[in-house]
């Protein structure tokens, strides 16, 4: 549904997408100070801000915190969204996923965070998420286009994005060099933007 | 240009990078298209990888957001700024060149340098009109740094051009009267030595606006003076304490009109 705010429209599998709300226009209207759009901007949204700040925190009870900060910082920031600089649920997102890095970066929520990181595994959160939403044709659109990437490539993007962590902790995860880290993000992520042709 | 900081906009568009890296970036993302283009597209792209992980929130939390909303203030909008005319920037330093030229006659005697740098000038003139904001998670003003209330001011004008591999800017906000010089890997002067902002002003030429920092890396730096009143900028290599008036020819040059 949502998704199709930051890919591109001419995509036959993601057409559904097209029918849900305008969210330019209720983040416009929200600008404006009207609450009943920013609810129904909450409600196209909640669970893809939600999911990406819980894939990064972890914990439950602080994801809900980031999350409520995120929608705040939204409300506040929405007068100046600039659609010229990317989607409207591109910023949104970039919003909730800084929130969630300052979160896991105090000093604080990394030590917490450092004993589930391995134990927790991506599949049992997409078993779980996936009985519940309606949106299997944009993450089988994202599945195909991780697919796309080389395996070190989408371990690093994975890392940095999901995981939270900065390419000098990506580069020490995975056991290469600094550099390497670096380019291995951008790469990957330059080749996730050119499959799922995603416009700015 | 170092292409070493172009590659760090992979990670600094998934917040990958320490709070110093980020700053530098920043700073690069001043004076490079190619990256604030690359960051916005990168941004959408890791954007739909969190389809891959949705989870609604507990309901309780929707209320919670919304009863928060409703007792909290919306930031005002940034005011609406005119894009670039090129159209208009070369008619401009067109005519500045003919003013200049006349407090050209008075300066001269005590600035000879004066003449060649103001024909010059016209190769740098205003390319880019507008605020770049690039985390919407900061708060307004109240927390911007000097440099950065002037990087984001609504008439805030850029001027930029390459020199020795680093990209190089002067951003200058009129209503602020402020200047703020912009590197993303500024080269180090040689020993002894430093590099010296002036500003070219009418009726007094050029007059001392600082020196750069020593870096061979990022700089962000104020420039002293009035830049209300200042139709052009220029960079010398001058004595590490700096000069009076440049002795020097000029490293680079900027047209402000
Ligand atoms: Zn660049």
């Amino acid at each position: 549904m949502v998704f199709m705010a930051a890919v591109g429209p001419e995509d036959e599998s993601s057409s559904t997408a097209a029918m849900g709300p305008d969210l330019g226009r209720l983040l416009t209207r929200s600008a404006r100070g009207d609450e009943a759009a920013f609810a129904e901007l909450y409600d196209a949204t909640a669970a893809r801000l939600h999911g990406l700040v819980v894939r990064v925190v972890r914990d439950r009870a602080q994801s809900e915190e980031v999350t409520q900060e995120a929608y705040l910082d939204i409300w506040r920031h929405c007068t100046r969204f600039d659609p010229s600089r990317g989607s409207p649920l591109a910023w949104m997102l970039t919003i909730a996923h800084r929130k969630a890095v300052d979160r896991v970066r105090s000093a604080e929520a990394s030590k917490a965070r450092e004993v589930t990181y391995e134990s927790t595994t991506i599949e049992r959160e997409h078993d779980t998420t996936l009985e519940k939403v309606e949106t299997r044709l944009d993450q089988q659109r994202v599945r195909r286009a991780l697919d796309s990437l080389t395996e070190t490539q989408r371990g690093a993007v994975e890392l940095a994005y999901l995981g939270g962590h900065t390419h000098t902790e990506v580069a020490a995860l995975l056991g290469i060099p600094l550099g390497t880290a670096k380019t291995r993000i951008r790469d990957g992520l330059i080749r996730l933007r050119d499959t799922l042709e995603v416009t700015a | 240009m170092n292409p070493d900081t172009h590659a760090l906009a992979g990670a600094y568009a998934v917040n990958a990078v320490t709070d110093e890296e980020s700053r530098s970036f920043e700073a690069h993302l001043e004076v490079c298209a190619d990256c604030r283009a690359e960051v916005t597209e990168l941004r959408a792209a890791a954007a739909a990888l969190a389809a891959d992980v949705e989870l609604p929130p507990p309901p309780a939390l929707r209320n919670s957001v919304l009863s928060a909303i409703a007792q909290t203030r919306q930031l005002p909008p940034l005011p609406v700024t005119e894009p670039a005319d090129p159209t208009a920037a070369t008619a401009g330093s067109t005519g500045s060149r003919a003013t200049a030229g006349t407090t050209d006659d008075l300066a001269t005697r005590r600035r000879p340098r004066l003449r060649p740098w103001l024909a010059a000038a016209a190769a740098a003139a205003v390319l880019a009109v507008g605020t770049l904001i690039w985390s919407p998670w900061n708060d307004g003003p109240a927390q911007l740094t000097a440099t950065e209330q002037v990087l984001q001011a609504p008439d805030a004008q850029r001027v930029e051009q390459p020199m020795n591999g680093s990209e190089i800017a002067i951003v200058r906000s009129p209503a602020r009267g402020q200047a703020v010089f912009v590197a993303d890997a500024m080269p180090a002067a040689p020993a002894g030595k430093a590099y010296q902002l002036w500003l070219d002003l009418p009726g007094r030429g050029l007059v001392s606006a600082g020196l750069i920092p020593a870096s061979g890396a990022a700089v962000t730096v104020m420039l002293d003076g009035d830049a209300a009143a200042a139709t052009g900028a220029g960079i010398t290599l001058e004595p590490a304490a700096g000069s009076e008036a440049p002795t020097s020819d000029p490293v680079a040059l900027f047209s402000f009109t």
